[in-house]
């Protein structure tokens, strides 16, 4: 048994292995961050972060050494993510920015929006705060979706996000833009006390 | 410039995506125009919202999943992997077919040489002993070479004998971490024709008792 377990480790080529886990140890905050805001899920955000490395550890000879690994491993969240929300949907471009998206983690999200949109009282509580904006995010396509969080959340421009989603500059200006007309009125409720002067710039 | 393709070029404005011509034309009619102005400043409400949300840390356990769940990978069917099989990984899958058959093969024939024929393979009182040694002739020594990477005991005639003579048994002691080698140091087997025949006289003259164990690790005989 114990020669087993030795040359089990030394069949991994080690060198593969240990670039692989220094890579998922500086990333893994940032993809599952993405994962979370995508998902507005912890158990799916988590689900959704390790198949993302899995699959990066498959296809990691196929990835370019020196191509920037995070792009490419965000490539591999967003379409896992649209594969799974098309597989769970049939139909996903018949969704519209006024049609709700229900959540697999049981339409907790939409609960969170209903309460706080229908109490104007709502505190500037940071936790609160964030739940609404991630509400918000839950009700936009996750094509424009992704971009938004790709652009507000992770800093990239358009050429990076056109690369991650593996589309031109042009869609990702366009899903930006729509996305953000989404989420203008869904989060103004999330601010309620900017009737007219405070606004958080 | 309408209010329509400016509001349709503010998202882009507000990230600085716009080329140098379209940027000066949106500001001057976002200077003029209350509507777009609006329009532009919740743009930019809506992503210092997204950019300040807080970031929400990994669960400690997301490395260990998929560590264990890469773990269970080489083994499973994967097409565009079985083409490149590394040397190390081709060790490594012939010998999970081996070692346990091997591990087998010593379960059964420890006791079996040691029913049939009377003969301890572990010495009188089993191993790590170091056993009482003699001199006398005819002389067999089993040795424990450090090696763990053969799995085949062999009984082999030493002082030069022909390598046809080497009788070679399938039994392993990998499963104790030990190889057994058992050298046989006689000058010439006279009626041993064939490697079975002479297997046979070699461990009737172990039961005879003129033998010596080595063990490596141990002292050697006197
Ligand atoms: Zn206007």
């Amino acid at each position: 048994m114990v020669n087993q377990q030795a040359l089990a480790t030394t069949a991994q080529p080690l060198s593969k292995d240990a670039e692989f886990e220094s890579l998922v140890l500086r990333y893994q905050n940032s993809v599952y961050n993405i994962a979370l805001r995508m998902s507005g899920n912890p158990d799916e955000a988590q689900d959704l972060a390790q198949e993302a490395f899995v699959r990066a550890y498959r296809s990691f000879d196929s990835y370019r050494r020196g191509t920037s690994f995070d792009k490419w491993l965000y490539r591999i969240v967003t379409n896992l993510y649209i594969d799974e929300v098309r597989r769970r949907k049939r139909n996903p471009y018949v969704e519209s920015l006024d049609e709700r998206i229900t959540m697999s983690g049981g339409g907790e999200v939409d609960r969170e929006i209903a309460d706080l949109s229908h109490s104007p009282e709502t505190v500037y509580d940071r936790e609160h705060l964030d739940m609404c904006i991630q509400s918000a995010l839950a009700q936009i396509p996750p094509e424009f979706r992704m971009a938004v969080i790709l652009c507000d959340i992770e800093g990239f421009s358009y050429e990076e996000i056109a690369q991650i989603m593996g589309t031109s500059i042009g869609t990702v200006r366009s899903r930006i833009h729509r996305g953000r007309r989404g989420l203008r009125e869904r989060i103004a409720p999330c601010f309620p006390a900017r009737s007219g002067e405070v606004r958080p710039t | 410039m309408t209010c329509n393709m400016t509001q349709r070029l503010i998202s882009a404005y507000v990230d600085r995506e716009l080329s140098e011509d379209e940027r000066a034309r949106v500001r001057q009619h976002l200077a003029l125009c209350a509507e777009c102005m609006a329009v532009y400043e919740m743009t930019l409400e809506v992503k210092t919202a997204l950019g300040s949300m807080a970031p929400s840390p990994c669960p400690e356990c997301l490395w260990e999943c998929v560590r264990d769940q890469i773990a269970m990978l080489p083994f499973q069917a994967e097409p565009e992997r079985s083409s490149r099989l590394s040397p190390l990984r081709a060790v490594w899958s012939f010998a999970r077919l081996v070692v346990p058959a091997a591990i087998a093969g010593t379960i059964v024939a420890i006791p079996l040489v040691h029913m049939i024929f009377g003969v301890s393979v572990f010495g009188p009182a089993g191993p790590r002993q170091q056993p009482l040694a003699s001199s006398t002739p005819p002389r067999l020594v089993i040795t424990t070479p450090a090696s763990e990477e053969s799995s085949s005991t062999r009984y082999q005639p030493a002082g030069g004998a022909a390598p046809g003579r080497t009788a070679s048994m399938l039994s392993s002691s990998s499963l104790l971490g030990l190889d057994t080698a058992i050298n046989h140091s006689e000058k010439s087997d006279r009626n041993a024709s064939s490697p079975h025949e002479q297997l046979n006289l070699l461990l009737r003259r172990m039961q005879d008792s003129s033998f010596t164990y080595t063990w490596i690790g141990g002292s050697t005989h006197e």
